[in-house]
């Protein structure tokens, strides 16, 4: 095996587990915050966050779906 | 924005001052976070083995440093962030310093 098979590692599992955390917990503190910001300044930047990391969330969930088809070439 | 002395700032934008988090804070809390985040790709990046994951990271952690950018724009905007200007002298001694070391170089 002379090339990287695609495939998702213990270590890559661990890391995608924790990237998705990260991004769940932070969607959900943009959406509770919201509920509180009054400057509309603030509240467009932190939306726009919020909907970056529920992107992000899915980006990571569909690698993870994916499951680097377990090395299969 | 102010131009007063060595400090540059943007008028305050005023928010209730008690124990409850403000618009201030909440944007506070957001940088910190998307500083912390953008650290942590860099490792995930580091130790990614699949392909296709280690690309992925790089392109959400620019786009994280991005959001932290953002974050701090409004937060200066809003006057919540004031900076200081480096005194000019000490600006000259460290070029001459350096400009002296890039001789080593060559």
């Amino acid at each position: 095996m002379n090339t990287l098979p695609n495939m998702i590692s213990t270590k890559d599992l661990d890391y995608l587990k924790d990237m998705l955390n990260w991004n769940f917990i932070a969607a959900k503190k943009a959406a509770h915050y919201l509920q509180h910001i009054e400057d509309e300044d603030v509240k467009n930047v932190i939306t726009q966050v919020g909907d970056m990391h529920k992107q992000h969330f899915n980006i990571l969930l569909n690698i993870l779906n994916q499951g680097g088809q377990n090395g299969q070439q | 924005m102010d131009n007063n002395s060595n400090m540059v700032f943007n008028p305050e934008t005023e928010v209730p001052k008690n124990q409850d988090m403000n618009d201030c804070d909440y944007l506070n809390d957001f940088l910190s976070t998307e500083k912390m985040l953008s650290g942590n790709y860099v490792t995930a990046m580091n130790e990614a083995s699949n392909n296709e994951l280690f690309e992925e990271i790089g392109n959400i952690c620019i786009e994280t440093e991005n959001a932290a950018r953002d974050l701090f724009n409004v937060q200066f905007a809003k006057g919540w962030y004031k900076l200081e200007k480096a005194d000019i002298n000490k600006i000259n001694t460290v070029s001459q310093e350096y400009n002296q070391k890039l001789n080593e170089l060559s």
